[in-house]
Formats: C-alpha cells, sequence, structure tokens
C-alpha cells in the first residue's frame, strides 16, 4: 500500500517542485542541503531576510533548491555577488553555498577579500576534493597522490588546508564537518548564521560518482563509512593544525570564534555620519 | 552643500560629470577597481556616495567588481562601475550575467586603446566593438557616447533610466581625453531630470513568475529582501527562473532578450544631424573626434560643399536603417574613429554602396579639423 | 507530491525522490533498518525493517537522506 505525501514537512523552505535534485545516487551534497534547511527551520528563520548565492558547480546548485531568494552566479563569483548584496542591503542575512573549486580556485581571491573585510557573510564549501561537476578533474584541495581526470599518474600539487586558509584570512568562525555529522554541522551552520562578520564552514562531502569512483573508494556508503573512521573530533585547535588527508584522518569541530568589527556595519556608520553631517 | 544631488554650474572634468550623474540618477552603489583614466569616477564616488546615502566599496579585482554591481542590482539599488580596457576586459563574463539574469546596471569605460596595457594616459575609442561583443552568446545591450562634458552628465542619467527600463546593462563609453577634460556644466534641479525606475511586479508572490515578461518583453522585477523568494541563474531558464536545456526554452529566451531590445530600436537610438538634410559628402563620428568632425563640416559648407556630419549618440543599438536611407543621396562617406577601425564596418555595411574614407587615429590626439576638412574636400572634388 | 513505500512506522520514504543512496538504514543509532537486499519499486530500495519499537524518533535519518525522500510522520 502506498500513501501521497500531503505536504512535505520541509515544504516552506524548500522549492519540492525542483525534487528529486540532479545530484547523484550517493552523493553527500543532498546531506548538506538538509542541514541548511533544518537548520532554518530550527532557528524560524524569517525567509523574507535570507539570501542563497552559489557559484558553479554540482553544489553550485544548492542556492536552486532553497526557497528564499536565491542566485546562481557564474563560476567563482559568489562571494563577489554575495558582497554587493550584503553592502547593498545589509538588513538581508546572505549564505554562500558553494564547491572547493569555485571557491577556492577561480574564485579564491573573493574569499580571501571578504574574510580579510570581515563582511557578514555565511560560506559553506563542499570540499569533495575534485571539480564534481565537470568529470572529476583536479582541484585546489585535491590530495597529494589522488586520481583525478586531469591528475592521471596522482596528484603532484600540494593542497589548501581550506580552513586555515578562512582563519588566517581572518574568517571570525570557521568549523570543518563531514556530511556524517549532520547534527553538529547543522549546529555550527545555525551559530554560523547569527554569528555577524565573515563565517565559514567547511563540509566534507563524497562525491561517489567520480572523485570516489577514480580512486577506487566504493560508492558514497563506503565513504561515509570511511569518513565515520578516520575523522576525529577537536574543537578549538586553530585551523592550521587540523590535519585533513583523505584516506588517513579528518579533523573537525569548531575552531575558530572570535570578535571582529563587521564591514557592512561600518559602512552604514559613516553613511549615517556623512549624511548627518 | 555638497551633501545632496547638485544643482547649478560647475567647472569640472568627464569623470566628475560623470559620478554626479550617476548620484543625480539615483546610483547608490558603486563597486570598482582603480584604473587610469577611470579612477576620477571612483575617487569622486568614494566621496559623494556616502552624503547621498549611498555605499562605496573598492573591489579586489573587476571581475569582482562587476558580479558585485550586479548583486546590489538585484538587492534593489541603482548600481554602477566604471573601468577602463583591461578591466573592461575582465568584466565581461559577468556582464554576460547581467544580461542572462536582466539585471539593470551601469558600465562606463573611459576608453584607451590598444590590446592589454596599452598606453594607460592616453586615450582612445578601443572598445567599440568589445562592448557589443565581448561577452560570449547572442545578446543586445544599449551603449551611449558622450562628446561633451556636460553630456557625459546627460548620458549618464539616460544610462540608468534605460537599463531600469529595459533590465538590461547600459554602458557610457566615455574616452580618456573627455574623463579629464575640464568644461562649464550646468546641472538641473532635481524636479527637471527624468528617473526611470524599474517595474516593479504587482503580483502576489505566490502568482510571481520572476521571468514571465510582459507585453513589452520585459518581466517586472522584484527584489531581494521584497518577499518573493525567487530564483535567478545564468543558465537558460524558464518564466519561473528555474534552469531549462531544452531547445523550446532556449529559443523562446535567447530571442526574448535580444528583441526587448530591437523592437524599441527607434525609441532607443540618438544621433545628432548638422546639415544632412541636403548633404552629399556624410561626416559619421562620435566622442571627441565628432567636435573636430562639426568644425570641418562648418568650414566645408562655408566653401559651399555640401557636407554634413552624423554624430552617434547611442553607438548601439547602431543606426543602420538611418544611414541606409541616407545613402542613396550621399557620393562620399568620411568616418572618423580614434581606434584602427571599429564602427566603420557598420558604416560601411549601411550605406553600401557609398564608398566609405576611414581616417583612424591612434594614440591620444584626435583629429584635427583640417585633415577632415581635406578629406571632405578630396570626396567633393 | 510523490508517493510514500506505505513503511508501517513512523519512517516513511518517497520513492519518486529516493536514489538509493543506503545512508539513513546505515546510520540509524538503533539499528531499525537492515540493508535489503534487493532493488525493487523503481530502483528504490525498502529497507528491511528490524525493530520499529526500537526507533526513539531522533530524526537523524531525516537529515541523513541526501535526496529528499526521507520524512517522519508523528
Ligand atoms: C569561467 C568558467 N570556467 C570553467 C567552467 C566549468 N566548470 C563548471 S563547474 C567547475 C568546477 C566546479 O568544481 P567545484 O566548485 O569543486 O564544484 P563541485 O562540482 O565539485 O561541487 C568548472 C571548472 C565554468 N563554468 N566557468
Ligand atoms: S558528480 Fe560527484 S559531487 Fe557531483 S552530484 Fe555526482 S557525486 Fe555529487
Ligand atoms: S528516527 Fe532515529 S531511531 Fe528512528 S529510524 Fe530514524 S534514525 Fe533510526
Ligand atoms: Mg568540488
Amino acid at each position: 500500500m502506498t500513501r501521497a505525501i500531503e505536504e512535505h514537512p520541509l515544504t516552506g523552505y524548500l522549492r519540492i517542485d525542483r525534487v528529486p535534485h540532479i545530484w547523484c545516487e550517493g552523493c553527500g551534497l543532498g546531506i548538506l542541503l538538509n542541514s541548511f534547511v533544518q537548520a532554518l527551520k530550527d532557528l524560524e528563520f524569517d525567509m523574507d531576510k535570507l539570501v542563497v548565492v552559489s557559484g558553479i558547480g554540482c553544489t553550485g546548485r544548492a542556492s536552486g533548491y532553497i526557497k528564499s531568494d536565491a542566485y546562481h552566479t557564474t563560476h567563482g563569483r559568489a562571494i563577489a555577488f554575495a558582497t554587493g548584496v550584503k553592502v547593498a542591503n545589509p538588513d538581508l542575512k546572505v549564505v554562500v553555498i558553494s564547491g572547493d573549486g569555485d571557491l577556492f580556485a577561480i574564485g579564491g581571491n573573493h574569499f580571501i577579500h571578504a574574510a580579510r573585510r570581515n563582511i557578514d557573510m555565511l560560506v559553506i564549501c563542499a570540499n569533495n576534493f575534485n571539480y564534481g561537476m565537470t568529470g572529476g578533474q583536479l582541484g585546489p584541495t585535491t590530495p597529494i597522490g589522488s586520481r583525478t581526470q586531469t591528475s592521471p599518474y596522482g596528484n603532484i600539487e600540494q593542497p589548501f588546508n581550506l580552513s586555515a586558509l578562512a582563519a588566517c584570512s581572518g574568517a571570525v568562525y570557521v568549523s570543518r564537518w563531514t556530511t556524517l555529522h549532520v547534527r553538529r554541522l547543522t549546529e555550527s551552520i545555525k551559530k554560523g548564521i547569527h554569528k555577524k562578520g565573515f563565517s565559514f564552514i567547511e563540509v566534507i562531502a563524497p562525491c561517489s560518482t567520480v572523485y570516489g569512483r577514480y580512486n577506487r573508494l566504493g560508492d558514497g556508503l563506503d565513504m561515509m563509512n570511511d569518513l565515520k573512521e578516520i575523522s576525529v573530533i577537536k574543537h578549538g585547535i586553530y585551523p592550521t593544525e587540523a590535519t585533513i588527508e583523505p584516506g588517513k584522518e579528518i579533523v573537525v569541530g569548531d575552531f575558530v570564534d572570535i570578535e571582529k568589527p563587521e564591514y557592512s556595519d561600518m559602512v552604514q556608520a559613516f553613511i549615517k555620519e556623512q549624511m548627518e553631517g | 552643500m555638497s551633501r545632496k544631488v547638485l544643482t547649478g554650474s560647475y567647472f569640472v572634468h568627464g569623470d566628475w560629470a560623470c559620478a554626479e550623474g550617476a548620484l543625480a540618477a539615483g546610483c547608490k552603489f558603486y563597486a570598482a577597481y582603480p584604473i587610469t583614466p577611470a579612477s576620477e569616477i571612483a575617487e569622486r564616488m568614494a566621496v559623494r556616495l556616502p552624503q547621498v546615502g549611498g555605499a562605496f566599496i573598492q573591489f579586489e579585482d573587476e571581475l569582482g567588481a562587476m558580479a558585485a554591481v550586479v548583486g546590489a542590482s538585484y538587492a534593489g539599488k541603482k548600481a554602477m562601475t566604471a573601468t577602463s580596457g583591461p578591466g573592461f576586459s575582465l568584466m565581461q563574463e559577468n556582464i554576460g550575467l547581467a544580461i542572462m539574469t536582466e539585471a539593470p546596471c551601469v558600465v562606463v569605460d573611459v576608453m584607451r586603446g590598444a590590446p592589454s596595457t596599452g598606453q594607460p594616459t592616453k586615450a582612445g575609442q578601443g572598445e567599440m566593438m568589445q562592448v557589443r561583443w565581448g561577452s560570449h552568446g547572442d545578446y543586445e545591450i544599449i551603449s551611449l557616447v558622450p562628446s561633451s562634458v556636460q553630456e557625459t552628465f546627460d548620458l549618464t542619467v539616460e544610462a540608468f533610466n534605460r537599463s531600469e527600463r529595459y533590465r538590461i546593462p547600459t554602458f557610457v563609453m566615455v574616452d580618456g581625453i573627455l574623463g579629464h577634460m575640464y568644461e562649464r556644466i550646468e546641472i538641473p534641479e532635481p524636479e527637471e531630470i527624468d528617473i526611470v525606475n524599474r517595474k516593479k511586479p504587482t503580483q502576489t508572490p505566490e502568482e510571481y513568475l520572476p521571468f514571465k515578461a510582459d507585453e513589452d518583453l520585459i518581466p517586472p522585477m522584484a527584489n531581494f529582501g521584497d518577499g518573493y523568494h525567487f530564483y535567478s541563474t545564468g543558465l537558460t531558464h524558464d518564466e519561473r527562473g528555474y534552469p531549462d536545456m531544452s531547445i523550446e526554452v532556449q529559443d523562446k529566451l535567447i530571442r526574448r532578450l535580444s528583441d526587448k531590445i530591437r523592437r524599441n530600436e527607434e525609441k532607443i537610438i540618438r544621433i545628432e544631424e548638422v546639415d544632412v538634410e541636403d548633404a552629399e559628402i556624410l561626416v559619421v563620428a562620435y566622442g571627441i573626434p565628432s567636435r573636430s568632425a562639426l568644425k570641418a563640416v562648418e568650414q566645408a559648407r562655408a566653401e559651399g560643399i555640401r557636407a554634413g556630419l552624423l554624430r552617434l549618440i547611442t553607438a548601439w543599438p547602431f543606426p543602420t536603417r538611418i544611414l541606409e536611407d541616407l545613402s542613396s543621396q550621399l557620393d562620399a562617406v568620411i568616418m572618423l574613429e580614434m581606434n584602427y577601425g571599429q564602427l566603420v564596418r557598420e558604416v560601411e555595411r549601411a550605406v553600401k554602396p557609398t564608398p566609405v574614407t576611414f581616417l583612424p587615429k591612434l594614440g591620444e590626439e584626435p583629429h584635427k579639423p583640417d585633415e577632415i576638412l581635406t578629406a571632405i574636400r578630396r570626396c567633393s572634388g | 507530491m510523490g508517493q510514500n513505500l506505505g513503511l508501517a512506522g513512523p519512517v516513511q520514504v518517497n520513492r519518486d525522490f529516493c536514489k538509493r543512496c543506503g545512508y539513513y538504514f546505515e546510520f540509524c543509532p538503533r539499528g531499525v533498518f537492515e540493508r535489503p537486499d534487493e532493488i525493487t519499486l523503481k530502483g528504490v530500495t525498502p529497507p528491511r525493517i528490524n525493530e520499529w519499537a526500537e526507533c526513539t524518533m531522533c530524526s537523524l535519518c531525516t537529515l541523513l537522506r541526501p535526496d529528499i525522500a526521507v520524512s517522519i510522520e508523528v
């Protein structure tokens, strides 16, 4: 016997008319989407005040499933676009959800400068160690030795530690989780949404179809089981110390939570001063 | 005194006039990366925007500046950036994004010449084709070419109005000479300046389809934060804004994006004609060289030569039909550009088979009236 | 919007959304589900249920479902 689903419990937050989504069977990106939407629901966040922005890539499709104002920019420019939105209307909360390649290869410049400015924005990066959308090429987080379409003999480039890069660039909140840590991830997203300033959450997500296949990591379930085995929670350590070695050890946790003056507030303050003065 | 939008008479340069024109039009957001000869626009905006309640941000590069302008436009603000050749090249992809997602915005290019870094401090008209075709795919844009400091002010206001009216990036193509040249300008009272604002949806959020166009092919635009909860993407999209890879949706969208301009060409195109009615020799020019052209045409008339001047005020859409209609009365056309041959090809196409003499100018100096007069005499002899 | 598999307990699977990731039955802390051994219903893999009584309605399965196919009906 089958029953029709009357109303999906997340109807107010998701564009259910666009589900099933485009992500592959066993892909971790759907978990990230769940977690984000759950955080909004837990916070009873005012969806009129939310703008979700993505770049290009598998992860970049996330903005299209969230039922707020949302925008899918060009490859690498999500943070730049989001900066424009935030400065133009500081009442809005802007969240950027995008991939490791989008945010740290082609878009890396905007990331470090947005963090430096400390503009109020939550950036969630799905780190799947490769370019999923274009068929699994080498990216800025691909581990040494990993095989991708463009590192057929094994990667020889040193990867970024994204959380460390965020912290060193000036982010006021930094945490890293895997898709397996979905509850803790949800809690961090809630913190990130509330945090005033540039916040960064790195989410290690299995890309089973391409990265998993080239590196013989099995299906999504196997990759999730692997994450379960190798991840270690260490709250509060500075992220330069937070190892990220897929297959060996991935340190997760809440790493940075500090206070600093926020950019759009300061812009508003001197606009006020100039207009009155 | 300098707190609000200015009114009155000022002795200023083109970049200054451009910045004040933007403010008069209601610009509330400016993002850019410094570059000669456009930096003075940024510098003026950095001082003035906060005074009128707007925000200025110096970006880390022009790719980001252009993306931020699109973001600010979606957040409901009139937004502008200004740059020059190299920066204009970097902006092209996100200019395409503005076209595809129909974000009203203004891009000012204070032109120099040559590929790459060229001569940074010198003027040119090097991006007249790039502004039309620089981003990939099929599209139309509007671009305006002022030839005086006053007109730089006026056309910047006009650029905002057109971008808001047609939901399209609109370009003001200033050249390096004009950007740095001082002239007296009159800024009218605010009530005397026509301001156009984007069409807002009248539907409820539930009924709203963000890319469903009205009769005029332009969809009403909700702003982020208005409660419409809509999605917009640079991918080919249907009326809901959802990605759609079908042939039908691609065909419909791409046609509409161009047709909203093509169908309104007559309203959009602006030219200035001097002594064209009975002209046998037509000088076509735009921007700074058109000032020398005017002198030359006046002298030619004094010598009894039936010469006329057609000055482009909009470069794109190009006034092909107007030139076509004139061609039967013309014996010769002379085209002036501060480049090695860009819009002259459009002129040739339009006036065929009338012969076209092209006078290129490379490197700072605009054409001298004398050399234009010599060319007119040669054509009439 | 879609058809539920009509499992007897509180957890429901929308078969129009499901892509067979298998996450929710693998990681249920109470071992409510058992890995199925065959693929049925248009590629959907309905779990074999061990013991509904074990379910604490913790909702982890609804967070770990990448295809938005799993929900809890209270
Ligand atoms: C300017 C530009 N260059 C290249 C591409 C092709 N491209 C699309 S997505 C992508 C990589 C995405 O990788 P990532 O951000 O890691 O996202 P994932 O698919 O892995 O989630 C590339 C190179 C593009 N769309 N635009
Ligand atoms: S290619 Fe990889 S990242 Fe993209 S949807 Fe498939 S599994 Fe996910
Ligand atoms: S709600 Fe919790 S206990 Fe119940 S089936 Fe889901 S994961 Fe298992
Ligand atoms: Mg990736």
